[in-house]
Parts: C-alpha cells; sequence; structure tokens
C-alpha cells in the first residue's frame, strides 16, 4: 500500500500530464472559440416569466406575435425551449423545439402549467389528435377486432396488417403527426398539434420564411398565433377522407389527372394533384359563414371526454340556430373560462351584459348565438362578427308526424361524395414510406378506386348517442370494399397472393353515417326519397309497383337492379342492403348505424306509391302526407288498381 | 479483494486522499472568481447573468461544480478504502469524530451549493432539506433555522457554504492528511478532468418545472427513500441510526465490526439501485419503469 503522503513511481506521471494537457487544452478552445453577440450587459437581456431571456440577444428584432405572445411578455423560450440562460448559439440552441405547438412536445410549450394546460390536455385527448375512431374502425374492417368502437391511437400503432395500412395510407392526418418544418398552412399541411389550427402567417411572413428556407436569413417576423381559424386550417386534413372540406365549398374529387381537367366545365387542382369539379356549395358557405362559425372550440378540440367517433364529438346541431322555439340562455357569468376567454380576443362587443344560447345537445354556451333584442337567437360570425339571418324550420319540416325520426341533413344535404367500389391490395414486393417512422418500409399497401360520385346522400338509420334513439340519417359508402394480401402483412405467412388470391380477401359492405356538409336551402323532393331505390340502400334500379288487392295486404312491389351483383355476397355492387329484407349486421362503420329494414323499405316505399299520382302539393300534403295512416283508410277505390310504374 | 484494488490504484495513481484533497482545492479556489459574480440577495438573477455574460464565469462555475463531485466522491470512496483495511482503529479517538462529522459537512457543502442556484431544482431541494430538519422532534425548528436560515433568504446557506463548512472540512482533512497540501499529480489529474467536463458539459439552470426535477445525484437515493416511506421522520431515524452505526465502527472489534461494516455496504448498495432507478428510469411525473 502506498500512503497519501509517499511520491508516486516516475512512470505513472504520463498519464497524469496527458489528462493535465487535454484539460488545458479544452480550456483554451473554450475561450478562443467564437464570442457570443457583443456587448453583453444586463440590459440587453430582458427578464421574462422570472427568468433572464438570453434569445434577445440575436432575436430581439422579432415582431409580429400578439400581444398575449409577445416575446416581451413570455420571451422565446417558453414556446421554443432550448437554453436561454446561453449566449453561445450552439448551447442556446440545444433542446430548440421548431415547431412548438406538434403534440410530442406540447406539454413543455403550449401546454405548460403557465399557459394552456387545460387545453392541451383536452387536445390530446381529442379525436383530431387520437384518430380513434379511424384506428378502431379500420381493424374492424381488417378483422382484428370485434367492434367499430374501441381503443386505438394514431401515435401509437402496431404493425398489424390494419395498423400498418393506416401508417402507411392516413396516419399524417391527425394533431399527434408531428410537423418538422416552419411553414405556412396550405393545402398540404398536415399535423403540427397547436400549430395545425393557430398558427397565422401574413403575406410578409410566409415571405421571410420562405427566405430563411432558401438562404437562412433569420425572419424578423414572426407568424402570429390567434384563434381566427380560417377555412384553410381545416383544409389539409379535411380534405382527405370524407371531404367535407372540399364538400362544403362544393368541389367533389374525381379521379382525373390534371392534364385531363380540361374536359370539366367549372374544376379545380389542388397542390396534391387531385382534381376537384363543381358541384354546389354547402349554402352557409354561400352566406360567407366558415367553419369555425358552426363548430365550437370544443368541437374542436375537445372536451375532455374520450369519444369513440368525429360525429359524437360535435355538440353543434341544426336546430341551434334553427329552431322554432325560444332557447335557453346563460348570461355571461356563467360562461366558462374558455368562452370568456375567447371572447375576449374577440373583443366582442357587449360581450358582458349579452345572453348565450345553450346547446340544445349538451347545454354547454354558443358563443356566437345570443338573445336578441326580440327575444329569439341572433347569430354573429365568429371572425367577421356580421349577423346573419336565421331561418325557422318550414312548416313541411315538422308537419308530417312520420319524419320526426329525420334529421334536418336527411332532406337538405345536396349531394355526397360516393364511391362505389375499392380493392385494397398488399404488395409484399414493394416499398414505401412508413409516415409513422418516417422510414421506407418493404410490403406496400395500395388502393385502388372504381368511381367518384356525387350524388344525394343514400338514408339509414342511426342511434344518436347524444338523443338516445333512433335518427333517419344519410349515409354514404363507408366501403364496398376488398382487401387483399392480408395474410402476407402477418409474419407467419409464406403464401404468395398470386397463387390463391381468393383465399387471403376480405369483403366487406359498410355503409358510414356522414354529414356530408353540402347543405341546401331547399329540400329533397318527397319522390326523390320515397322513389329511389338508391336512396333507400337498393342500389341504381327500378322499381314497379304491383297491383293493391285489398286494403290491409302488403304492397306487390319488385325491384330490378342496375349494377351487376358483386360476387362476394350477391348484392348489386351499389347497394348497401337487399330489397325488403332486414339486414343488421356489419353493415355499417358504426355500432347502431344499419340500413333500412324491410318494414321501413315497405312504408318508404307505400308512400312513394301515393305519390305516383298524388303529387305532394299543398292540398295532396294536408289531405294525405300529414295524415298519412289515416288517409290509407280512407282511399278511395280507385287508388287499389295498379298504378303506372316509375324509375 | 477490496484492499488489493485500493492498492492496484494507489500504485499507478494519485491516492483516492490526494485526489478528494485536491478536488477540495480546486473546489476553493474556483468557488473564489464565482463568488465576486454571485449575488447573494438576487441569486438566481446573478447567476444568470453570469452565464450570458461571461465566459469565464461559466467555465469557473462548472469548473467549481464539477470538482465539488469529485471531491465528495473520492471522499467517499477514500472513506470505504479505510474501512475495508481497518484503518478507521488507528485513528484517534476525536479525530475520528471529527472526520465523521466533516463528512457530514461535505453532504451538507455540496447540497448548499445546490441550494444556492436558487433555480427549480435548488428550491425544491431546499424545501425538502428544511421539510426533514423540521420533522426533528424538539429541535427540528430551531435546527432549521441554524441550518438554512430564515425561508425567504440564502444569506446563511452561502455563509454556511463559503465559510463555516469549508473552514471545517479545510482544517479537518489537514489534521487527517499532516500536510496542507496535496501531491502534485493530484492537481493535475483533477484540473485536466474537471477542465474538460466543465467545457464539455457546462452547468445551467432549470428554470422550468416542466422538465424533470432531479435533486442532486448523492440525495437522488434519499428522495427514493422519501417515496418510499411515507414518514419522513422515519427516514430521519433510519439515517440518523446509519450515522450513528458509523461512528461507533471505530471502537467495535472483531466479527461484529465485519459484519457491521458489510451491513453497511449492503445498504449502500440498496442507496445506489434507488439512486439509479431515480436518475435513470423515472420520468418527469415520477413514473418509474423499474418499480
Amino acid at each position: 500500500m502506498r500512503p497519501d503522503n509517499q511520491a508516486l513511481p516516475k512512470k505513472w506521471i504520463l498519464p497524469a500530464l496527458v489528462i493535465g494537457l487535454a484539460g488545458l487544452m479544452l480550456t483554451i478552445a473554450h475561450f478562443y472559440r467564437e464570442e457570443g453577440p457583443q456587448p453583453l450587459q444586463e440590459k440587453d437581456i430582458p427578464v421574462v416569466m422570472g427568468h433572464r431571456e438570453g434569445c434577445f440577444l440575436c432575436h430581439q428584432e422579432m415582431t409580429g406575435l400578439s400581444p398575449s405572445h409577445d416575446p416581451l411578455a413570455i420571451g422565446c423560450s417558453s414556446c421554443h425551449q432550448g437554453n436561454p440562460l446561453s449566449a453561445d448559439k450552439e448551447m442556446a440552441h440545444q433542446g430548440v423545439v421548431k415547431v412548438p405547438g406538434n403534440m410530442e412536445t406540447v406539454m413543455a410549450t403550449c401546454g405548460q402549467s403557465d399557459c394552456h394546460r387545460d387545453l392541451a390536455v383536452k387536445v390530446t385527448g381529442s379525436l383530431m389528435a387520437t384518430g380513434q375512431g379511424m384506428v378502431s374502425v379500420n381493424r374492424y374492417v381488417f378483422g382484428e377486432t370485434q367492434s367499430p368502437d374501441g381503443p386505438g391511437h394514431l401515435s401509437h400503432l402496431s404493425s398489424s396488417a390494419a395498423d400498418t395500412h393506416l401508417r402507411q395510407l392516413c396516419v399524417t392526418c391527425h394533431l399527434g403527426f408531428p410537423k418538422t418544418v416552419s411553414a405556412a398552412i396550405d393545402e398540404k399541411s398536415r399535423g403540427g398539434g397547436c400549430t395545425a389550427c393557430h398558427i397565422d402567417y401574413s403575406a410578409e411572413a410566409r415571405q421571410q420564411m420562405a427566405d430563411y428556407h432558401q438562404s437562412r436569413e433569420l425572419p424578423r417576423l414572426h407568424p402570429a398565433l390567434n384563434i381566427k381559424v380560417g377555412n384553410e386550417r381545416c383544409f389539409g386534413c379535411h380534405s382527405r377522407s370524407a371531404r367535407i372540406s372540399l364538400n362544403y365549398e362544393g368541389w367533389h374529387e374525381t379521379l382525373l389527372k390534371p392534364k385531363e381537367a380540361k374536359q370539366l366545365e367549372k374544376f379545380r387542382i389542388l397542390q396534391d394533384r387531385r382534381v376537384l369539379t363543381f358541384q354546389g356549395a354547402d349554402v352557409h358557405h354561400e352566406k360567407g359563414m366558415l367553419c369555425l362559425d358552426c363548430h365550437s372550440a370544443r368541437d374542436a378540440m375537445g372536451d375532455g371526454t374520450g369519444y369513440n367517433h368525429q360525429g359524437e364529438q360535435v355538440e353543434i346541431a341544426c336546430i341551434d340556430c334553427h329552431r322554432q322555439d325560444q332557447g335557453r340562455f346563460v348570461t355571461y357569468g356563467d360562461l366558462d373560462a374558455d368562452s370568456i376567454k375567447i371572447l375576449q380576443l374577440r373583443n366582442v362587443e357587449n360581450r358582458k351584459s349579452t345572453e348565450y344560447l345553450a346547446s340544445d345537445r349538451t347545454g354547454r354556451p354558443l358563443i356566437n348565438l345570443t338573445r336578441g333584442p326580440d327575444g329569439a337567437v341572433r347569430f354573429q360570425g365568429k371572425l367577421d362578427q356580421q349577423p346573419r339571418e336565421l331561418k325557422t324550420p318550414a312548416a313541411a319540416c315538422t308537419a308530417i308526424p312520420e319524419h320526426d325520426r329525420l334529421t334536418c341533413q336527411t332532406c337538405h344535404t345536396r349531394w355526397a361524395p360516393t364511391c362505389i367500389e375499392c380493392h385494397t391490395q398488399y404488395l409484399p414486393d414493394k416499398q414505401r414510406k412508413d409516415h409513422y417512422t418516417g422510414e421506407k418500409v418493404q410490403g406496400v399497401w395500395r388502393e385502388y378506386k372504381e368511381e367518384f360520385l356525387a350524388l344525394p346522400p343514400v338514408m339509414g338509420v342511426r342511434m344518436d348517442k347524444r338523443l338516445k334513439r333512433e335518427v333517419v340519417d344519410t349515409f354514404i359508402p363507408g366501403m364496398i370494399l376488398t382487401i387483399g394480401g392480408i395474410s402476407d402483412n402477418r409474419p407467419d405467412s409464406n403464401a404468395p397472393p398470386e397463387k390463391d388470391p381468393d383465399r387471403y380477401q376480405v369483403f366487406r359492405r359498410m355503409f358510414a353515417p356522414t354529414f356530408s356538409h353540402t347543405v341546401q336551402l331547399e329540400s329533397r323532393s318527397c319522390q326523390s326519397c320515397h322513389q329511389d331505390p338508391r336512396v333507400l340502400g337498393l342500389g341504381e334500379g327500378r322499381i314497379e309497383y304491383g297491383t293493391v288487392t285489398d286494403r290491409t295486404g302488403e304492397i306487390p312491389i319488385q325491384f330490378t337492379p342496375e349494377s351487376r351483383r358483386h360476387p362476394a355476397d350477391g348484392l348489386p355492387r351499389d347497394a348497401w342492403t337487399s330489397f325488403l329484407e332486414t339486414k343488421t349486421r356489419d353493415t355499417a362503420t358504426r355500432t347502431g348505424s344499419r340500413p333500412f329494414n324491410r318494414v321501413e323499405q315497405q312504408q318508404v316505399l307505400r308512400v312513394g306509391q301515393c305519390l305516383l299520382c298524388h303529387p305532394p302539393d299543398p292540398g295532396n300534403s294536408a289531405r294525405i302526407y300529414t295524415r298519412f295512416a289515416q288517409a290509407l283508410e280512407e282511399r278511395p277505390s280507385q287508388c287499389l288498381q295498379t298504378p303506372k310504374p316509375t324509375q | 479483494m477490496p484492499g488489493s484494488i485500493f492498492n492496484f490504484w494507489n500504485l499507478r495513481c494519485s491516492t483516492f486522499g490526494n485526489l478528494a484533497f485536491a478536488a477540495f482545492i480546486i473546489a476553493v479556489v474556483s468557488g473564489i472568481p464565482l463568488s465576486i459574480a454571485y449575488d447573494v440577495e438576487r441569486a438566481s438573477d446573478s447567476l444568470q447573468l453570469i452565464l450570458l455574460t461571461s465566459q469565464s464565469a461559466v467555465f469557473f462555475r462548472s469548473l467549481h461544480y464539477w470538482s465539488g463531485q469529485a471531491f465528495l466522491l473520492f471522499t467517499l470512496i477514500h472513506v470505504i478504502e479505510h474501512l475495508s483495511k481497518n484503518s478507521e482503529r488507528g485513528l484517534k479517538e476525536g479525530l475520528w469524530l471529527r472526520l465523521v462529522l466533516a463528512l457530514l459537512f461535505a453532504f451538507f457543502v455540496m447540497v448548499s451549493g445546490f441550494i444556492l442556484k436558487a433555480d427549480v431544482e435548488g428550491r425544491m431541494a431546499r424545501q425538502i432539506l428544511s421539510g426533514l430538519l423540521e420533522i426533528i422532534p424538539m429541535v427540528g425548528t430551531e435546527l432549521r433555522i441554524a441550518v438554512l436560515g430564515n425561508a425567504d433568504s440564502l444569506k446563511l446557506i452561502y455563509i454556511h457554504h463559503l465559510i463555516t463548512t469549508t473552514l471545517f472540512i479545510g482544517i479537518v482533512i489537514i489534521e487527517h492528511m499532516r500536510r496542507a497540501w496535496p501531491e502534485l499529480l493530484s492537481y493535475v489529474y483533477l484540473l485536466g478532468v474537471s477542465a474538460m467536463l466543465a467545457v464539455l458539459i457546462p452547468q445551467g439552470l432549470q428554470l422550468s418545472g416542466a422538465a424533470k426535477i432531479r435533486g442532486p445525484w448523492y440525495f437522488m437515493g434519499l428522495q427514493e427513500l422519501l417515496h418510499w416511506i411515507p414518514n419522513p421522520l422515519v427516514v430521519m431515524v433510519l439515517l440518523t441510526g446509519g450515522l450513528l452505526i458509523f461512528l461507533l465502527l471505530r471502537w467495535m472489534k472483531g466479527a461484529g465490526s465485519g459484519w457491521t461494516k458489510k451491513g453497511l455496504f449492503v445498504l449502500l448498495v440498496v442507496y445506489g439501485v434507488l439512486t439509479i432507478n431515480n436518475w435513470g428510469f423515472r420520468d418527469a411525473n415520477w413514473n418509474s419503469l423499474f418499480f
């Protein structure tokens, strides 16, 4: 043993010298490397949020943010993190968050405890962030689960066939998909958490950011962060899938290539090269209303409740604006903190003395629907703050008792995007980007579409969870779909699909409830529902009424479909259900949704039969259709003869 | 076996005693320029200004930090070395008592430096330490005031850090080492390593509570104990009991001494496991991947 005061043998001095020298050289290098900005004085570094904000040493000229996000109030690091206590460029930027709203870092940025924590918690659990319905329906369709309602999160996908399908084709459309580059929102924007909706580039800010990407010259104009959420912020994601952003503006997606677009009368080509044709806009769009004029902050960002599907999270309903009664109102003092904050940010006049309508569905306040001087509901645009006239429902909407199950959109939907048949195939030999990981992966899911049509939607029955009863609603073919090659996506499979394609094919005929956002002022005609087999879910075809022989017996009706029958289930390729049959299992992408059953089909077609001779003019409406059951009993003898056939 | 490891080291490098002594001197010296810029009345702000306005102050602060960590680490190893060789029995009773007290002071000088950062972590550490002292029956409040001072001031902690503990530790080291200066090579080693760490891993401040709030590495095990044992008084009793047993080692003989040392070593290993769990496997919400 060597005591502490005994010298070390000389041969062991060298390692000590090497280490000492290395330390000395590093120290010299440290002091000689590029210094930070000069002069560095106390007055150059303001205190924000209780600490010195060194970011101002370089970024003091940044403007463009509103007072609540002014760098002098909250600094840069509150949102962008990094190290505000270093004047060294490299160290100061360690841990910098380029896009602060991204969900993966949101609790440390927008959602930190001093800022928007409650909202961040709600948003992270909302459907736009989780895509729960998208995940669970997709797994259900692929046969991986027994129900379309279930857990699922687009940020936590597995490597199953269904999830791989989502990873390759759908996963970018949710708030949890991170934005990696700071840029203005355009038609191709996806994800980005809070910034997906709340970042607002002026033309100059957009130009400066573009210059920065070219020349690395630091922008001096920061994009604004605000609640002026225009329709373009919704467009990137909501122009896909049900395509409500397109529908609302009247645009219908085609399968045409851009060079073929000229054959269309009125067309538009999107940044992603999709070709659109004009089919007629939603009446609310024509009146200048924005998405957020109807949809509340809770609709978009969630209310803290975990919902399965998009339609469940939405609290607004047509009858909130278009009502027959006065409605229930709450005072400013009864509003929740978020609603008050929004009214303050919008600087709404007389907000403290105003009463706000409570949603019929949830009882929560809808802050742009207020009590007018006459006591009735008054509408005000959220961004333009302009009032707009609210129509009350026409007498016809409530005159027919049998129509009490109908939603407003059942009659007032102009058209809905309708794809008749599609095929999804797994191609094990191809490669594609997995959006989830950003890496190329072996094996590709590819979708083959047959045709996109703009047609009035099909009608069906949906369980409204808020009303707790069945309603008749609009449906579109969620899928008339075959899936091939599923087994080849499983690790235990070694059989190529080309050898036995049928063995692995899945067939699904499921319709999805939709609110297509193509509302028109006029109602659909009575005939368009009661005499159109396609609307009933039978597909295009011809309906023939036989002779009615007595007053109580069933109507002899024949249906001849136009479309070829699908080999998988024998139904016409555009149908949802069978003629005068009841189908309840595996018919829809939502629990509680179904096509009309046998009795309902008969009831609808029976009215159609009467319409052949008795058009729905006011006289006939009063005499027949508003008292239909009684009118049937009172039928004169000539009604019991063979009517003329109809299409 | 442990003795042969220490011999292997000591024949090729500075002894742990010398390294700890050198680290102490470097920490004291690097603390001098730091104390010029540090303003205890506005502790956090003055440190923030140091970080933003002076490269040299940033360097000296980091050097002070790393040499301090080295001092505690090598002191602990030096203690284990002594115990493994039973050399504590050769020490005079008074010196042994002073050495044990100096070891306690060594922990305090470290944690007081941590508190003097006055950032989120520092404030949290002060709160925990204050709570632990307060819980001691009868003398808790007085002890807390004597050690930490008024809750709204860092002045007394600063004085203890700068003078009381430093002086006491310095005197006891010199008495123990019987020399006023460690061997030159230990300076070269310590300066080299501390300077490299100061440049490569400079020390900042924890501004936000959003990230994981950590105590200093030597108290991470204590944090874990406080997590697992709901009553902090029990933790204090355990710590005091451990310290007393350690103190009595000087007078223990034969198998009793050996088993006590083995028991203390096992406790040290357990503390190490708890430290690792805290350091590497707990997230910001204090959830552990382990247990």
